[in-house]
């Protein structure tokens, strides 16, 4: 009798399986083409780059952890997935200690400071990309060893690029962008996975595309488009910085009215901007409006308000 | 004659109870473009906007009803500090920036609402007003100076002027405190050293004169 009363919990009885570490896993998995590319493309200097942000972000966050005398939160794994995303987002000839120093000021500041892992409230990757640009103008702008431009001021400029060579590889950018196919690939492992829902990236890319075909200046024009989506850090923001769980609506209508924010103001940076890394801003910038979507969207108790239109 | 200086340097920096917008964000775009030494030149326009606009509003506490005092407490100081402001700051002696020239209504509408907000004893007779926005000015000079010289440090490896070899070529590379990101980002650590400080002050005025003497002397200010 007393075997029997050792079991006694309430509900829910059957979980599905996912940890913190398990969608990390996933999510590693689902980045591995891109960091493959990298490494094929620029050999060292990518193998470097993401050993050394990772190693960075772990120790910080575990320094933190145990000066603040607090519960060690390296075990969730959330320090490696953003390392990888901030060494991805480094060009590739940075000096080796924009990494650290990314990684420092996304986990202390951005992440630890403004509450931990599921309630910060900008996007640490990204911040630290904005960071690191701001701070050190000129050796972050050092994206290829040649005088080659990049390919979204290219397409600011007027000219024409060929997106075949976005797409497979031969551009110029961070080490995260330059490649579309291992992108796409990348994002399909999300897809498939379970990891993220396909409503951010869908509406982004819809409503991105709708506001070029009616702002961009050149109607329908099909290479213009797919340049714009095959290039620039565009496909990298849309699956793996906007879908991040913390800083995304939780509802499926506020993650469509994000995306759709998300893809106006892509697209005006896009035709009215100057620089290429204008959508990492945007991306803070929207991650800012989650919580007045999150008011507007998530459905309320009865003795709230709610449940009228049910 | 200085009582409530302290208690309104600590509540300037550290917005106890209520939203902090004034001195801080004045002192956050003025010290981007220049020196901390002619920031002196706007810490002096600051105290002389807050003495006048309090000199003027305590005579207009009991003619006008209370409902719109604030809006026209409001307007003059807002006429004050735009006038002063243009006056004293484009004296070619202490400036020599004419970038700030597009902050000055920032500086001045700012000043125009925390004399309103700060100033507890506006409505009483002309000397308690007077004392009271000139400690809320010397105070909040003070902080932007001391702001200022954080940030001029590092910004360009000098403190007030002077030049500090070494360190520049630490900083040489590293410009996001010249910017106004890392202006508001510095301005939240100096708040948290800030706030550490009174901490510990507090504890070990606690300590010292008992829990129930010190409540009743905040209470008395």
């Amino acid at each position: 009798m007393q075997e029997k009363l050792k079991n006694i919990r309430s509900s829910p009885y059957i979980s599905g399986g996912d940890t913190s570490v398990s969608i990390m896993i996933k999510i590693i998995i689902s980045l591995l083409p891109i960091v493959c590319f990298a490494v094929y493309k620029y050999k060292l200097n990518a193998v470097f780059h993401i050993f050394i942000t990772v190693l960075a972000c772990i120790f910080v966050e575990y320094l933190f952890c145990f000066i603040t005398k607090k519960r060690n939160t390296v075990k969730d794994g959330s320090a490696v997935v953003t390392g990888i995303l901030i060494a991805l987002l480094l060009p590739a000839y940075a000096p080796y200690y924009m990494g650290v120093i990314g990684g420092v000021f996304a986990i202390v500041v951005v992440k630890k400071l403004c509450g931990g892992i599921g309630k910060y409230i900008i996007n640490p990757s990204a911040a630290a990309k904005c960071f690191l640009f701001l701070s050190f103008p000129t050796v972050m702008r050092v994206y290829s060893n040649g005088a080659a431009d990049l390919s979204v001021k290219n397409l600011i400029d007027g000219k024409n690029i060929d997106t075949l060579s976005l797409i497979v590889g031969d551009s110029v950018g961070s080490m995260g962008e330059v490649c579309a196919a291992a992108l796409l690939i990348g994002a399909i492992i999300l897809v498939v996975s379970g990891v993220i829902d396909v409503y951010i990236p869908a509406s982004y890319t819809i409503s991105f595309l709708i506001m070029l075909i009616i702002f961009g200046g050149r109607g329908f024009d099909a290479g213009y488009i797919a340049a714009q989506f095959a290039g620039g850090g565009f496909l990298f923001v849309a699956w793996f910085i906007a879908t991040d769980y913390t800083t995304a609506p939780i509802t499926y209508k506020g993650q469509v009215i994000y995306g759709i924010l998300l893809g106006i103001f892509t697209a005006m940076v896009r035709i009215w901007g100057h620089r290429n890394e204008d959508i990492y801003f945007i991306v803070l910038i929207v991650n800012l409006f989650t919580p007045f979507i999150e008011d507007i969207t998530i459905p309320k108790p009865f003795i709230l308000g709610g449940g009228k239109n049910v | 004659m200085f009582n409530d200086s302290i208690k309104y340097f600590w509540e300037q920096i550290l917005g106890e109870d209520k939203f902090n917008a004034g001195i801080i964000s004045a002192a956050i775009f003025v010290s981007a473009v220049q020196n901390s030494i002619s920031g002196i030149a706007v810490g002096l326009a600051i105290i002389l906007t807050y003495v006048l606009s309090a000199f003027i509003c305590s005579f207009l506490a009991k003619v006008i009803p209370i409902k719109i005092r604030l809006f026209v407490y409001i307007l003059i100081n807002a006429i004050i500090a735009t006038t002063i402001s243009m006056f004293l700051l484009n004296v070619k002696l202490f400036w020599n920036y004419t970038a700030l020239i597009d902050y000055i209504p920032v500086i001045a509408v700012s000043c125009a609402i925390i004399v309103c907000i700060d100033c507890p004893r506006i409505d009483k007779d002309y000397k308690s007003s007077l004392k009271d926005a000139f400690e809320i000015g010397i105070t909040g000079a003070l902080l932007i100076l001391l702001y200022g010289v954080f940030r001029e440090f590092l910004t360009s490896a000098s403190i007030l002027g002077i030049n500090i070899p070494p360190v520049r070529g630490i900083l040489e590379n590293f410009h996001f405190f010249e910017y106004s990101s890392g202006g508001f980002i510095l301005m939240g650590i100096i708040a948290g050293c800030m706030q550490k400080i009174h901490i510990v002050m507090m504890r070990k005025k606690f300590m010292d004169d008992g829990v129930k003497e010190t409540a009743a002397s905040e209470l008395d200010n």
